[in-house]
């Protein structure tokens, strides 16, 4: 890809699908801010009670200044709701990395145009690649923590993180084009670290906000590392299976998810342990409360026996 | 938090690992290289061994031997080694009762999954094809300069008589050394 970036034309075309390809994340940024249409409608339920009014004074200055301090502390209350302060920083966080992303993007397609040696080449093309991974970061904010797109995102992400590395990054293409079994150790791990971990880790650095979901995630680490691995079992199975039909042929892919299956299954055996061990140590654990009250219970048994 | 709901919550967490478990068992199982099934066909294979260190294999008349190489794009050199194991010298004229031969086919997926289909298959390397393998031969090697493969993902195969059981007899699993050495031709 870089050889048809040499040409100027080349070049241009590519920097407009970038510019455009951002533009439009951002239009699916704000899209995806708006609030909920089916929440704008009011469907509130209303109900009427009874009620007696009764004729009283009308209020003094003092009431008034009270009322006042009132709605001030309402407000303040609202101001400070945690949810309005969470969707504040989403947006700052969203636009900072679509402005992060595309000054990136500018200045290595300007690098590109202006140099050709080999490094500032790969310089600029690491930073279009920072900043399209930026932009596609920075859209994550505005998804719904539940929704189904932010549960697909992680794979649209290493489809993105592959089709950049293998198409704009010629040091390490090289390494991508040889067949798997020519690959040395070292060169193994460098490769399942940009195809698969590098992803995950551009993924998981977005800072949840849902409370209850980071809660979650904390306590019960063993439940969510044999579900992520399982995610990941599945989604390279998917994969491998759609490439097993013959009227789809993309080889390198192939091999990259045949490499994160096998990886897979191993991550699956390892992480099944530790959710066994647990359970387990529960078990054992509530076995040992069960007889402790068992034995508390008998024992007052016993000395209310006695004392009778 | 009361103690009711903390037991609520345990509950509801130990129902979801025990879920969990049972569907990585599962797969788990489904994965077991030798199982072979329809759900795990060729996503078990193994990728080849490369270089001078050699593997031991095991596959038996009228079924084949399936590893990946991966993805090549270009010429390469391919050398292939195989022999048989000395211990097994009984088993191998019992198998080789008859004149019998290995082919050895370097395939790519296309082809690979109508060869294991049992569907007609193009072959990537007409030099490859018909290599024999019977009792007096001790191994048998290969050598391929500058073999021109099209950019797709290849597999090697060995492939004794597959698809071709009439029932008659039931052949014992035997034991071969192998290994592929290849490299991309200046």
């Amino acid at each position: 890809m870089l050889i048809l970036l040499d040409g100027t034309d080349y070049l241009l075309e590519v920097y407009f699908w970038l510019i455009l390809g951002a533009i439009l994340l951002v239009t699916l940024t704000i899209v995806f801010a708006r609030p909920d249409l089916s929440n704008i409608e009011d469907n509130t339920e209303y109900n009427l009670k009874e009620g007696i009014v009764n004729e009283e004074t009308s209020s003094s200055d003092d009431t008034i200044n009270e009322n006042k301090e009132l709605d001030e502390v309402i407000n303040e209350t609202i101001d400070e709701d945690p949810e309005i302060i969470i969707e504040k920083v989403k947006k700052q966080w969203a636009l900072a990395f679509t402005i992060f992303g595309l000054a990136f993007i500018t200045v290595g397609s300007i690098v590109l145009y202006i140099s050709e040696f080999a490094f500032t080449t790969f310089f600029a093309a690491c930073m279009i690649y920072v900043g399209i991974m930026s932009i596609a970061k920075g859209l994550t904010f505005q998804l719904s923590e539940n929704g189904w797109l932010k549960k697909i995102i992680p794979i649209g992400i290493f489809f993105l993180n592959l089709i950049l590395l293998t198409g704009l990054l010629s040091v390490v293409e090289d390494r991508f084009w040889l067949p798997w079994i020519k690959l040395t150790e070292l060169q193994r791990i460098g490769n399942i670290f940009l195809i698969f971990i590098l992803p995950y880790l551009i993924w998981i650095t977005v800072p949840t906000f849902n409370k209850n979901i980071k809660e979650e995630k904390e306590t019960d680490l063993p439940l969510n590392l044999l579900n992520n691995s399982l995610k990941f079992v599945i989604a390279n199975f998917v994969i491998l299976w759609i490439l097993n039909f013959n009227f789809i042929s993309l080889p390198l892919l192939r091999q990259f998810s045949k490499v994160g299956f096998d990886l897979s299954i191993d991550l699956l055996k390892i992480t099944i342990v530790i959710p066994v061990l647990s359970l387990l140590r529960k078990d054992r654990l509530s076995l040992i409360k069960a007889i402790f009250q068992k034995r508390k219970a008998n024992s007052k048994k016993n000395d209310q026996e006695y004392k009778k | 938090m009361s103690n009711t709901e903390d037991e609520k919550k345990i509950e509801v967490q130990n129902t979801k690992l025990l879920r969990s478990i049972t569907i990585a068992i599962i797969i788990l199982i489904a994965t077991i290289p030798h199982n072979n099934n329809p759900y795990n066909l060729d996503y078990v294979t193994e990728f080849c061994a490369e270089g001078i260190t050699t593997e031991i294999i095991s596959f038996e008349r009228l079924d084949f031997f399936a590893c990946e190489i991966g993805f090549i794009d270009g010429e390469i050199d391919l050398g292939l080694y195989l022999s048989k194991m000395d211990n097994e010298k009984e088993s191998f004229e019992k198998a080789f009762e008859e004149y019998t031969e290995v082919d050895i086919l370097v395939l790519n997926y296309q082809n690979y999954n109508n060869f294991v289909r049992g569907e007609d298959y193009g072959v990537s390397n007409i030099e490859l094809l018909s290599l024999n393998i019977n009792p007096e031969n001790d191994f048998m090697q290969k050598s391929i300069d500058s073999l021109d493969l099209y950019p797709d993902y290849y597999f090697l195969v060995f492939n004794w008589e597959y698809g071709e059981d009439d029932g008659t007899y039931n052949y014992p699993e035997l034991e071969f050394y192998y290994y592929i050495r290849l490299s991309y031709a200046d």
